[in-house]
């Protein structure tokens, strides 16, 4: 098992009574709500949590990106990326990722890619997400029912762009470029290991199968909720005669680990209410433009991961249910542990994405979950699957990298 | 016959399914983003006086929307080689909300052919101090209350209700969503794709119905389609009162009167 430790970047001051006076956390949210100065440490005490996460052992550090959203903070996630590169020596950087439609021409992500994969010397991982409908319908204002085609397109681009030593032209419906030409190139050869995260829309599994990248299912409802989708995903592995290796699939769970069971509703029960309440209350009418699913998703009976249907999933409920329901894995390390183990292994999942700064978490909270799960946890979970499968999804970093500061160090 | 005929074009790549109904001058009727799942009373009372066409847009069951992209002009084209295929030569042209906005880009693409323009609450423009709603972003609660006059009228509910049947329920929902779909590729993010800089080209003479209580899209929009429509023969707009944008079924006979009397005149 890897274990990548994920952000969010949530904006920690929503007051109390949001669900009361706004109707969403995303897209229409008023920035008035955001304070800058409280934004420049707050930035700055996430990149150290994820800074701290490598330096408890984690295999990779994640970030993502999101638009007009106070519970995802990361517009740009390769500028998060680029601040961790030079401040981090060993863990992979999961950038997850760029939502490549969004980027005009997508040989930006090429680029930005290659910088980041050689200044890490090889730690990269390239981040391929379609982006939620908030993101790209909403706030970016792109066309839902042309959005997939769109996504392609600049996957075709970025993928050519990587593995072409030579200027070529692009004559796509999205891009037309008469001179596609990367300078720099990535570390990576031919490129470094693409996921695709996925909200669950069945598509994507034959096209990222197709392929052969990792696929990774971002939800915040647990592994509970995740065996539907998991078990779709490797019902079409089998389908496919895909070789049914854990590591090519990636899932996030959100991880709070105590000395004990209450001490862990003690510490942490507030803050994830204020996560699922507050940083997941969406306006129904943005949780899914018409047509970013397609109809056979519609038709799989997939649902959006926010608006009617998943408030459905967690209003009004307790820590107790919380935590019965597996959205959240909480307690000792002894019964942290024992729920995840069954958890990995029943999704077969060999990329554990764990989300450990939940909601309203201060910092200090954070570096207490981040150390007791990697000094309690997760040296029993990395050997899951260790010795049975290969990880042909990870990075390949060069042996011999730079040290920042060194060349002017005296 | 007013039940739904099909046709094919491009050697399959669309069905197109159509309405046909009534005689007299040729009248076809664009639908807007709600679709035309039957042959309404409002286009019942004009086939009385017209030979009304009315085609369903690829994606409101008719099919081939993806061939279309997000590119208004080939849906303009597309509309033209139905109309074609139908020999339907010079028709008078009638399109509500989104058909409206097709409409215009019609008679603006080939002006000569299209005899009158009637504009019923069209999309197509957009006004910075007066937007447009986001009706994608509605829940259907709140789309019915900016869509009627009376949300609270029998009709406005019918608009709510689902059939019994989960399945049945699950199929009209399913549709629903794809007609919305197929309208966001001309109306996403903003129902502006450049229309304003082709309607000088217009000539028919114009007619713009709209429900004086049109929260969807104010009436504020029928004077900019009046700005400009420079080269329309004539340009005239009526409002219905008690009427909101789906004003051709909230007051049927005053809105078709006001269509049958401007092509009379």
């Amino acid at each position: 098992m890897k274990v990548n430790w994920f952000h969010l970047m949530p904006y920690r001051w929503l007051p109390d009574d949001f669900r009361e006076r706004y109707r969403s956390v995303w897209v229409d949210i008023p920035s008035a709500l955001w304070d800058s100065r409280k934004g420049h440490h707050l930035y700055n005490e996430y990149l150290d949590e994820l800074e701290f996460a490598e330096k408890m052992g984690v295999d990779g550090i994640c970030v993502n990106e999101h638009h007009a959203n106070a519970y995802g903070l990361m517009p740009s996630p390769n500028i998060m990326a680029a601040c961790l590169a030079r401040r981090t020596s060993r863990a992979n950087l999961v950038v997850l990722g760029d939502s490549l439609a969004l980027y005009n021409p997508p040989t930006r992500v090429a680029e930005e890619f290659a910088m980041l994969d050689c200044i890490s010397g090889g730690r990269l991982v390239a981040g391929f997400p379609v982006g939620s409908s908030m993101d790209t319908n909403f706030a970016y204002g792109e066309v839902p029912a042309t959005l997939r085609e769109k996504y392609y397109e600049a996957h075709d681009l970025i993928m050519k762009a990587w593995t072409t030593p030579e200027p070529f032209a692009f004559n796509g419906r999205y891009s037309k470029i008469r001179y596609v030409n990367l300078w720099p190139r990535p570390l990576q050869q031919p490129h470094p290991p693409v996921w695709v995260p996925g909200g669950g829309s069945i598509e994507t599994w034959d096209w990222v199968l197709e392929r052969d990248y990792a696929y990774c299912y971002l939800s915040y409802f647990g592994y509970q909720y995740a065996k539907k989708v998991m078990d779709g995903f490797w019902e079409k592995v089998a389908q496919k005669g895909a070789e049914p290796n854990p590591y090519r699939a990636g899932f996030l769970q959100l991880i709070a680990v105590s000395e004990t069971d209450a001490q862990a509703e003690k510490d942490y029960s507030k803050h994830v209410d204020y996560f699922f309440n507050r940083c997941l209350h969406v306006h129904s009418g943005f949780a899914d433009a018409p047509g970013y699913r397609t109809e056979a998703t519609v038709r799989a009976g997939l649902q959006a991961q926010v608006g009617d249907a998943a408030d459905m999933f967690r209003y009004g409920l307790s820590w107790k249910e919380f935590v019965d329901r597996g959205y959240i894995i909480t307690g000792s390390p002894a019964t942290v542990r024992d729920r995840l183990a069954e958890a990995v292994k029943g999704l077969r999942i060999g990329q554990l994405m764990v989300l450990q700064q939940i909601g309203s978490m201060p910092k200090e909270l954070v570096l207490k979950n981040t150390e007791l799960f990697a000094k309690e946890v997760m040296p029993s979970i990395k050997k899951i699957w260790a010795n049975e499968w290969q990880d042909r999804w990870c990075p390949k970093p060069i042996p011999e990298r730079a040290v920042p500061g060194e060349a002017v160090a005296n | 016959m007013n039940g739904l005929q099909t046709l094919t074009l491009r050697n399959g790549l669309f069905t197109v399914k159509y309405y046909q109904h009534g005689a007299g001058a040729q009248l076809v009727y664009l639908h807007g983003a709600g679709g035309l799942p039957a042959f309404t009373p409002d286009l019942e009372i004009l086939s009385q006086h017209f030979a009304v066409t009315a085609p369903l847009h690829p994606g409101f069951g008719s099919t081939g929307e993806e061939h279309l992209h997000a590119d208004v002009l080939k849906l303009t084209l597309h509309t033209w080689d139905v109309l074609d295929r139908l020999g339907i030569a010079e028709p008078i042209l009638v399109g509500h909300s989104m058909g409206g906005m097709l409409a215009a880009e019609m008679a603006a693409i080939e002006p000569r052919r299209v005899k009158k323009l009637v504009l019923v609450g069209a999309a197509g423009l957009w006004l910075d101090d007066c937007p447009t709603a986001d009706f994608f972003a509605m829940t259907p609660e709140e789309l019915v209350e900016a869509a009627f006059y009376d949300p609270q009228s029998d009709l406005a509910k019918a608009f709510l209700a689902l059939p019994q049947d989960k399945d049945a329920a699950n199929e009209v929902m399913i549709q629903r969503l794809k007609g919305f779909a197929a309208a966001g590729r001309f109306l996403w993010p903003l129902p502006d794709r450049g229309l304003s800089e082709r309607l000088y080209r217009v000539k028919a003479p114009t007619l713009l119905l709209w429900g004086e209580g049109d929260k969807l899209i104010p009436v504020r929009y029928a004077q900019a389609f009046c700005d400009f429509l420079t080269s329309s023969a004539s340009v005239k707009v009526e409002l219905i009162p008690r009427a909101g944008h789906m004003v051709l079924l909230e007051q049927a006979q005053a809105a078709t009167r006001a269509i049958r009397e401007f092509c009379r005149a």
